[in-house]
């Protein structure tokens, strides 16, 4: 890309898309077409109306994208909204991200929460935050750790599985762990505790503590806690 | 004859009736494999498998959800699904997924070759080049419709089925459906009958019949001739 203008936004009002090198928004506004920039960046509200396609995102403040957006690194401290698809390759939420449709990247670490309508596919997806997926959550290698809520995903594929709860050191009060909820879940490797699935499919498959297992289909090894409950299991 | 064999007869002659019917049934949707049988099969993981979805290398229709007595489980087209696989297997040694995705994808819009190119890399041969370029009149950049076209009368032209004039005929078929082509199953017939031939281009058939007296000469398919361009190009 050309080296172009900056876009920085102070004040409030409406302003045009297009390209720019760096868009920064203080202030409050509304970019009305699409826009191509090397690094966007939000300390304030803003709202555009069309796509965003850039190399890096950095949202403190809020921040809203009715079309798809597009970016090579992205970190969320305060929230953002996409209402359409996000590729995101490399992405850290600590705030929280909410994608209409579906998301995908390559590295995937969420501190925050995220809520994605369709599919998410990742190399490697990373939580330690909650999320909860509409769709399927495809990735090479998930690793999931419920500190808190309640987690969702209506499939969940991949190579390596794990999924482990931990204590919560920050907040001293009460004992409120996490809970995993997925209908499928299917791997090479899966290592689960405190999960809620209908099926759980795969080669080597352990059920840690806390888990409640419709039906396991594995087809080399199973070990299961006697802290779970698996109604059915089937070796193929 | 007795009653008893009538009977028989009459058996036969309905599951015959039944066969014909279902056979219909069973080329529009063809026989489906369940995701164990197929990792079982193919020897792959269930890793490989999703890395392959997420790189696009497996198309989203041909995961087939359905839930069974044993709860949801996902199907997929046999044949297809066999098929694609077994090319993947063979050539991820030399090309990366990426570029692998880049060849199952059935559009590859952005793509501009040169004339010179073209020979270059053994797609078409010059005589055909020129012959095509004199009929069609455009210039000397190739995007993926007009590398079509051209491929397909190098194709039937270096073959020997069809003559310079039978050439004419199918570009004019070929040009005139551009758009049609790139999204559908498309078919190109040629046939012949007492010396005079004629060209159809059949989209999304199954199946075709001719009267005896008519000869086919050539019969093609625009999807496998795609796959074959590709499969050049990288």
């Amino acid at each position: 890309m050309e080296k172009g203008r900056n876009l920085t936004i102070n004040g409030s009002g409406n302003y045009s898309g297009g390209q720019y090198e760096k868009v920064s928004i203080r202030g409050d506004a509304t970019i009305v077409s699409d826009v191509e920039c090397s690094a966007f960046n939000i300390y304030g509200t803003s709202e555009a109306l069309e796509n965003v396609k850039t190399k890096s995102v950095k949202v403190f403040g809020e921040a809203e994208v009715k079309g798809n957006l597009e970016s090579e690194e992205m970190l969320i401290m305060g929230t953002m909204t996409v209402g359409g698809r996000a590729a995101l390759k490399k992405m850290k939420i600590l705030g929280t991200l909410d994608v209409g449709e579906s998301l995908s990247g390559d590295e995937a670490n969420i501190k925050g929460t995220i809520t994605v309508g369709g599919d998410v596919e990742y190399e490697t997806f990373d939580s330690s935050g909650g999320f909860e997926i509409k769709g399927l959550l495809n990735a090479d290698k998930i690793n999931i750790s419920l500190r808190f809520g309640q987690s969702f995903a209506e499939e969940i594929g991949g190579g390596l599985i794990t999924v482990k709860k931990k204590s919560n050191t920050l907040l001293p009060f009460g004992k409120e762990t996490g809970m995993l909820t997925a209908k499928v879940i299917e791997g090479d490797n899966i290592y689960l505790e405190n999960t809620k699935a209908d099926i759980v499919r795969g080669k080597k498959v352990k059920i840690g503590a806390g888990c409640q297992i419709g039906s396991v289909e594995y087809s080399n090894e199973l070990k299961q806690d006697k802290n779970s409950t698996i109604k059915e299991k089937t070796k193929l | 004859m007795s009653n008893k064999n009538k009977d028989g007869d009459f058996t036969s002659v309905t599951v015959l009736c039944y066969i014909i019917v279902m056979k219909g049934v069973f080329t529009m949707s063809e026989e489906l494999i369940s995701k164990k049988d197929l990792l079982d099969e193919a020897g792959i993981s269930y890793g490989q498998l999703y890395r392959w979805k997420r790189k696009d290398l497996i198309p989203e229709e041909w995961f087939i959800r359905k839930s069974t007595f044993t709860g949801q489980e996902t199907f997929f087209p046999k044949r297809k699904i066999l098929d694609r696989i077994n090319k993947i297997q063979q050539m991820k040694e030399n090309l990366s997924l990426d570029e692998l995705a880049d060849m199952f994808s059935p559009n590859i819009a952005d793509l501009l070759l040169e004339k010179d190119e073209l020979v270059k890399r053994n797609i078409v041969s010059t005589t055909v080049l020129d012959y095509y370029l004199e009929i069609e009149k455009g210039g000397l950049t190739f995007n993926f419709s007009r590398l079509l076209e051209v491929y397909v009368l190098e194709k039937l032209l270096q073959s020997g089925e069809i003559n310079l004039e039978e050439g004419k005929m199918l570009l004019q078929v070929l040009v005139d459906n551009k758009a049609l082509i790139k999204q559908k199953k498309a078919e190109l017939v040629i046939t012949r009958k007492l010396g005079v031939s004629s060209c159809l281009l059949l989209i999304n058939t199954e199946n075709f019949h001719f009267e005896r007296s008519t000869k086919i000469v050539a019969q093609l398919s625009l999807m496998a001739c795609m796959e074959e361009i590709k499969s050049k190009l990288v």
